[in-house]
């Protein structure tokens, strides 16, 4: 039995991919056991070399060896049973391929498949007689004794092959979805048309509808086009209250005024950001085993729903997405964008434990959502093997990859607030060229200013210290320690790991409110010091002061108030020297070989006597030899302020009259300046917020630190079938050879940054003549309108997707689309208000109608509108709305419908059973709640919330009995019908009046006299929220006409 | 869901059907026009999108006759060691203490390998077929003879996210639908009143994945596991509601429920030529059905003392495993199709995961499995389901034979076991084999996709002909793989 021929179908054919044909024919297969089906179903438009039954090719003398018989005998055999694994297009298993002569002349890895003229001696024909089990090929069904042969008949006869040039990638040859874009006015065709509709789209729908013989139906009535208007901008069902002003509007434009002003609202940036997540598979944990919570998600979540709301144009948005620290890198508050490139699952585990295959997983995820949303293309697919299908190449597979290869994901910090942002970007620059030594900016009004400024208040905050001059000084773990002239105390001789230092002082009578430890450099360390490390860095762990009164036997602790310092190595902060844990500790990494200081202020000054003793304790415990190598102790009984950070070579210059001082000197005293001020203004800024994203810069998750950027991006190969044991050429930043809109390998300069290899890749997307990434929007919010696309194949528009119900349309759309600055509100705008899109889904029991069904049942030519089912949030959140009880507050974490419970390892439980919806943040709208990847909440999952593992380009609504029970059992749904009869209560008294209003707010019409008869009978006997609960289970409430 | 006179329909073109319908139906009747309306199956995504069903062979099976109906597949969760249970390698002793392994950490080990490491247990041979079973396994090496075993399991990854990925839905990606989820969407239920697909995890949590592992994928919500806590009376969420809404009580709810139907069926009456409103409607009705049945199907308290006994449901270490292996029966028994029993929690105790120590962490696991699934065989026999259940014990990799530390196991995707029993196998079978330390399959190796294609083939189900159109592949659970392992069945083709 042949299958139905479909393009793709015939597409195999031409490329002779016959391997494919299984997976895609649904067509029962014989059960003769002596035919091959797959042999038949490879070649319906020839004869199959199972059909020439009775025929010996060993006999068949008439018949010379000739590449008309080697075609039309051989190979048939060879691409329907063989070409599976064996050829270019799919994975040239044991490297040989037989799809053209040199391949099986070179052989694989076990030498020359064929002997010409030899068959017993050639491996191929060894191998289909399976008499060697290691060899035995086809793995599944064995060849028929005829094709066997076949083929011993043309090895016997030398083996004649015509193919002599080896097969290339699919070829680019016209497809639809690869052309420009084209505008074919429909007007000059059909000038009647055109005065039909000044609406494009109804104009080329019209165009198939009218030779089609379907009866359209009529227009919805007003009460049907609103809710369709509001569930599919807002996601919500109308309020009576709309619903009166709309019925009652009889100005021309009341349509319009509908729309735009649904368009306004920020609902609809809630509503279509659910949209695009399901699209790009966003969630707010990682998935996989450790399915750790990605707290900092939300931040994309909002940003999306901003952008929408504020209608950025869809080119400038996606190149935010991909790359806006390349585009606006002054736009802190925009970097959530990156989120976009994270969307996807990470697996921790293997990111731990298998860094290569990681590598090449994690982009190939980024990867496929990227062209598969944006580009409705599988280049995924191209992983292991050119593409089967589609004009793309491994090469362009990788080159993808490499465009990636500088990214990893993690919290991504930034500052939601522009503000602060510029001002943390310019102390940021300010200590650029003070540790830069910039003369110019030394120099300059800024700098002298801030240091004229800075001189005049030091004079009243100078402070005096005095340094201490040690009576004894102990290094408990074998370094060696010298008092210099200077009274710095310096480390030599041994270098243990780790380190404590002593400093003990008989201070006299005075009074001490502070301690200052100076680090000083020296060229005799590492780096120039001032610690021993082999960096130039030391952590201090913890710094202890103590004293002994004379004539005591004992030390008593001295408290610490707080520690300042001049400078803090990240996360290693002055902070934790005092905070009591010896795991924490302060580092100045990386600005090594200069002096630093840190002040200890005591919680109440010190009064210390003649022979009192005071004890410094200076721990070093964190190993790696992050020892101190030279450093002074210093007091004073003054307050000490960051005033007091002020480096003694610093001070040096201060005691200089300002006009004796040398240039070096002025310049030294400005960095220094500039340094603290820069210092001062971080300080007084927020810390930065966090995005999960994708970026060159990000700090890993907690339980996850093994995973840290890193500077260059990675070097990425060309896989031989995806295996990353067999890596072949190194890729280059690129995209798709099939277009060819700008250069398909991007030319970046040798030192490129990073982002500009997303940057090239956003602009390849992005270009106003790449056509698929015009039609691929325009057919993605087509299908959230209609319930089904343009294509129907929305992230497949190769030759395994579908092909346009109408290309001319599709064309126009995105051609206007682009016009219109990618605007989708005006997209969302021409299509609500189309003919097309307002038309009735009932169904008047009318022959027409039925005929019409018959003839498009999947309505493929729009001739009626779908009946389309509330999706799990629309239902949710329209239960409250109509309730009043939606808490309307946006922004902001994701709320949590789900108690954690003990976590195993780093995954927490989830509990959703048992949960308090009736506190307040069970009513914000479903989008900002917490998806939880591995763990979905069932109730949204029964309503067909989809897997956020995959894509998911639209959903699949389904029905179950499970679905069935949670909507009308679930705590959640049987809580909102309490919300809403509370809701009518407050309207209506009498129950009659109750049943009006119920049927007014969920159904936005009165009740029949059947109805309302019924209706007061069950409230009779029961309640109201039993009454509602019916209501908000019915068809009429979940189906929207 | 399969009432029996649908088989007896011819297959109606839809396009026919709609122009002969018109006039009012119940709702039993539009069920079971719907279920053979399914000619288009995965072709036609409004179909499949409301959960059209793939039309059945009047003996049940897909595309050839069936010789099981139903399965029950016990996952031992974390990797569980195949050279310390049923892989007997004498040649570890041999070997014992040298360094043979891989010099380098190989992709996906969470350590460089160690010495070779012998099993700390004592081997024996049982049964007619004399296997070699460890001691860790006294209860089911009674069964060997009964039960065929694939000796040569490889998995493609080392890691445990994939890995369960890969046992469960054929890729080691998340996304993709497991072999519970194929069935549901293949065969559908034996039943009309009980889920298809039951997933019963460890009292102690959920495995690697969570509730991916159980995930419908790409296909229809409808055919994803339904996951149930077998400690508690009523696990079908949702059946009743719950007592703190008096107001959705009894006759308020008979009644509404009752009403609610009427009122859908008002409404569906004049949109004949809509197939949703009709399956919504069904779906109402058979969770009617469902509230019915499952209390009883859940209750352990009709079964004999000496029932729970042999289970070990009076034991501590074997009550949990046990309660789920008997649930699995009463599921089985009446009708459920497929319901799959998890052994251990994801993380690093409790489970098969035995990093530390072989002899230290195998045993309790091992012990609180091993009567339990002895007694669910010699119950399944007993009541003769086995007639057309089949058991299948599976885990998502091998352990290494080079110690990790010095006294434990890494995870190791070269080779691994799995066994079969009862229905349409050729009882004390064996196939393919790893190498002489059990570190690599070399005989016949098996990846998932052989193993699903097994069990696809025994449900009546030719893999490479189960598809659905996914981003513009025909997707199948085997991928492009797959082979039947004939070797292994009562009735090879």
């Amino acid at each position: 039995m042949l299958p139905r021929i479909s393009i793709a179908t015939a597409f195999i054919l031409l490329h002779g991919l016959g391997f494919c044909l299984e997976s895609f024919s649904q067509s029962p297969q014989s059960t003769d056991g002596q035919q091959s089906a797959s042999g038949a179903e490879a070649n319906p438009n020839r004869q199959s070399p199972n059909g020439i039954a009775g025929v010996d090719p060993s006999s068949d003398n008439a018949t010379a060896p000739s590449d008309h018989w080697f075609t039309h005998q051989v190979l048939p055999i060879l691409e329907s049973r063989c070409y599976g694994c064996h050829s270019h297009a799919t994975e040239m298993s044991g490297n040989l391929a037989l799809d053209f002569a040199s391949g099986w002349k070179t052989g694989g890895d076990r030498g020359p498949a064929i002997q010409p003229g030899d068959p017993e001696a050639s491996l191929l024909l060894q191998a289909v007689l399976g008499s060697d089990a290691e060899l035995r090929m086809p793995p599944e069904e064995p060849l028929s004794s005829n094709e066997i042969a076949i083929l011993r008949k043309w090895i016997a006869d030398g083996a004649i092959d015509p193919r002599v040039t080896p097969p290339t990638v699919a070829q680019a040859a016209p497809w639809w979805s690869l052309q420009p874009l084209a505008a074919s006015p429909v007007s000059a065709q059909h000038p009647r048309l055109d005065a039909h509709s000044a609406n494009p789209i109804d104009r080329w729908i019209e165009r198939q509808l009218e030779p089609s013989g379907l009866t359209k139906t009529p227009r919805a009535d007003r009460r049907t086009l609103l809710k369709r208007w509001t569930l599919d901008l807002h996601g919500l069902l109308p309020t009576p209250e709309e619903w009166h002003q709309f019925e009652h509007d009889t100005s021309p434009d009341a349509f319009e005024k509908v729309v735009d002003r649904l368009l306004a609202s920020p609902r609809y940036g809630e509503r279509w950001a659910r949209h695009w997540f399901d699209w790009i598979h966003f969630a707010d944990s990682h998935g996989y085993e450790h399915d750790v919570m990605r707290m900092e998600a939300w931040r994309y979540r909002d940003y999306t729903i901003d952008a929408l709301n504020a209608d950025v144009g869809w080119a400038e948005w996606v190149r935010q997405q991909i790359a806006v620290d390349a585009y606006h890198p002054e736009r802190s508050d925009w970097l959530p964008a990156l989120g976009f490139l994270a969307a996807g699952p990470w697996d921790q585990s293997t990111a731990a434990t298998a860094q290569t295959t990681f590598d090449y997983q994690d982009r190939d995820d980024m990867v496929m959502q990227i062209m598969s949303v944006l580009t409705s293309t599988t280049v995924h697919c191209a992983r292991c093997h050119h593409h089967k299908f589609d004009p793309i190449s491994q090469d362009d597979y990788y080159a993808l990859q490499a465009v990636l290869a500088g990214v990893g994901r993690g919290n991504v910090p930034f500052d939601a607030d522009h503000t602060v942002h510029q001002q943390r970007e310019q102390a940021a620059d300010w200590l650029r060229r003070a540790a830069a030594r910039d003369e110019s900016f030394l120099t300059g009004t800024l700098a002298t200013d801030s240091v004229a400024q800075w001189e005049q208040h030091s004079e009243s905050r100078h402070v005096a210290w005095e340094s201490i001059q040690p009576s004894m000084l102990i290094a408990i773990d074998g370094t060696q320690l010298e008092l210099q002239t200077d009274l710095a105390v310096v480390a030599k001789g041994p270098k243990p790991e780790r380190e404590t230092n002593l400093v003990v002082a008989e201070p006299g009578v005075k009074t001490i409110s502070a301690l200052r430890l100076e680090l000083l450099r020296d060229d005799a360390l590492p780096m120039g010091g001032p610690g021993r490390c082999d960096n130039g860095n030391l952590h201090l762990s913890e710094l202890v002061i103590e004293i002994t009164r004379q004539g005591s036997p004992t030390a008593t602790p001295i408290k610490i108030a707080r520690s300042l310092s001049d400078f803090d190595q990240d996360g290693w902060t002055v902070a934790h020297a005092i905070d009591g844990d010896p795991k924490t500790a302060w580092g100045i990494h990386p600005q090594v070989g200069q002096d630093h200081t840190a002040i200890f202020a005591l919680e109440t000054p010190l009064q210390t006597q003649a022979g009192d003793r005071l004890s410094i304790h200076l721990r070093q415990l964190h190993g790696g030899f992050h020892t101190l190598g030279r450093f002074r102790c210093s007091t004073t009984d003054a307050s000490p302020s960051e005033w007091s950070l002020i480096p003694s070579s610093i001070q040096t210059i201060l005691a200089v009259e300002p006009s004796q001082r040398s240039p070096a000197q002025r310049v030294d005293l400005a960095a220094s300046v500039m340094k603290s001020r820069a210092d001062a203004v971080l300080r007084a800024l927020p810390p930065p917020n966090w995005v999960y994203a994708a970026s060159n810069n990000f700090r890993p998750l907690p339980q996850s630190e093994f995973y840290v950027p890193w500077s260059l991006p990675k070097n990425v190969f060309v896989l031989r079938r995806g295996n990353i044991e067999t890596p072949e050429a190194q890729a280059s930043p690129g995209a798709l050879s099939c277009l060819n809109h700008v250069p398909s390998r991007f030319s970046l300069p040798e030192s490129h940054r990073e982002s500009d290899r997303r940057r090239a890749l956003a602009e390849w997307i992005t270009h106003p003549e790449n056509p698929l990434f015009w039609r691929s929007i325009v057919n993605r919010v087509w299908l959230q309108h209609f319930g089904q696309g343009i294509v129907d194949t929305p992230n497949d528009f190769g030759r395994m997707g579908s092909q346009p119900s109408h290309p001319e349309l599709l064309d126009e759309l995105a051609l206007e689309f682009q016009h219109a600055q990618g605007s989708l509100k005006w997209l969302h705008r021409l299509i609500l208000l189309s003919e097309a899109y307002q038309r009735s889904a009932a169904a008047p029991s009318s022959s027409e109608f039925l005929a019409s069904v018959a003839t498009d049942p999947d309505n493929r030519k729009r001739w009626r509108g779908n009946r389309r089912r509330l999706d799990a949030e629309s239902f949710r959140d329209s239960l409250l709305h109509l309730a009043s009880t939606l808490d309307h507050e946006m922004r902001g974490p994701a709320v949590q419908w789900f108690r954690l419970g003990p976590a195993i390892q780093v995954t927490p439980s989830v509990e959703y059973a048992n949960f308090d919806w009736t506190q307040r943040t069970a009513h914000r709208r479903a989008i900002y709640r917490f998806v939880y990847r591995g763990q979905q909440d069932p109730f949204m999952e029964l309503l067909d919330f989809p897997d956020a593992a995959q894509l998911t380009p639209s959903r699949s609504l389904t029905a179950s009995p499970l679905q069935a029970l949670a909507l009308w059992n679930h705590e959640f749904v049987l809580n909102a019908c309490e919300e809403l009869a509370t809701a009518i209560r407050s309207q209506a008294s009498i129950a009659q009046q109750q049943v009006e209003m119920a049927y007014r707010l969920l159904l936005l019409r009165p009740p029949s006299h059947s109805e309302l008869e019924e209706a007061s009978a069950f409230l009779e006997r029961h309640s109201l929220p039993a009454f509602v609960r019916v209501l908000v289970n019915s068809h009429e409430f979940i189906y929207c006409e | 869901m399969k009432p029996s006179q649908s088989q007896s329909l011819p297959l109606v073109d839809r396009r026919q059907w709609l122009t002969h319908t018109g006039t009012s139906f119940g709702a039993l009747a539009w069920t079971s026009l719907l279920l053979s309306d399914a000619k288009a199956s995965s072709q036609d995504p409004t179909l499949a999108s409301w959960g059209g069903e793939l039309p059945l062979r009047p003996d049940g099976g897909l595309h050839h006759p069936p010789r099981v109906r139903r399965v029950i597949q016990l996952f031992m969760n974390g990797g569980a060691s195949p050279m310390d249970t049923f892989d007997y390698k004498p040649a570890l002793e041999k070997h014992h203490g040298q360094s043979l392994g891989p010099k380098d950490k190989p992709e996906g080990f969470t350590a460089p390998a160690g010495a070779v490491m012998k099993s700390p247990f004592a081997f024996q041979q049982h049964g007619e077929t004399g296997r070699w079973v460890s001691e860790v396994f006294p209860h089911q090496a009674k069964w060997v003879d009964r039960m065929a075993f694939i000796m040569s399991m490889a998995s493609k990854t080392n890691v445990h996210g994939p890995g369960s990925y890969m046992m469960n839905t054929g890729f080691t990606l998340p996304g993709f639908p497991c072999f519970g989820a194929w069935i549901s969407y293949a065969i559908g239920n034996l039943v009309d009143n009980l889920p298809t697909f039951v997933v019963l995890p460890d009292a102690r949590g959920l495995p690697y994945n969570q509730r991916a592992n159980f995930s419908s994928g790409f296909l229809p919500a409808k055919h994803q596991g339904l996951v149930l806590d077998a400690s508690i009376r009523e696990p079908i969420p949702n059946l009743q509601p719950a007592a703190a809404f008096p107001f959705a009580q009894q006759t308020a709810d008979h009644e509404g429920l009752q009403w609610l139907q009427r009122m859908n069926s008002t409404y569906s009456e004049p949109r004949t030529d809509d197939t949703q409103l009709a399956a919504r409607l069904s779906a109402y009705a058979l969770a009617a059905k469902m509230q019915l049945s499952a209390p009883e199907a859940f209750d352990l308290s009709r079964e004999t003392e000496s029932t729970l006994d042999s289970y070990g449901l009076r034991q501590p270490t074997t009550e949990d495993f046990g309660r789920r292996c008997l649930l699995a029966r009463r599921l089985i028994e009446r009708g459920v199709r497929f319901v799959q029993v998890w052994s251990g929690p994801s993380g690093a105790a409790n489970n098969w995961d035995n990093h530390g120590s072989i002899i230290g962490e195998l045993p309790p696991i091992a012990k609180s499995v091993d009567q339990p699934i002895a007694a669910l065989l010699e119950d399944l026999y007993q009541r003769g389901l086995m007639d057309d259940t089949l058991v299948v014990w599976t885990t998502e990799f091998g352990r290494t034979p080079f110690a990790q530390g010095s006294i434990g196991r890494d995870h190791n995707g070269g080779s691994f076991v799995s066994w079969f029993c009862g229905a349409g196998i050729r009882e004390g079978a064996s196939y393919g084999a790893s190498d002489e330390l059990g570190y690599q399959a070399v005989e016949g190796k098996c990846y998932c996709y052989d193993f699903h294609a097994t069990l696809l083939h025994l449900l009546g189900i030719d893999h490479k002909r189960l598809t659905f159109l996914q981003a513009g592949i025909d997707r199948r659970l085997t991928d492009v793989h797959g082979r039947v392992i004939h070797d292994i069945l009562r009735h090879p083709a």
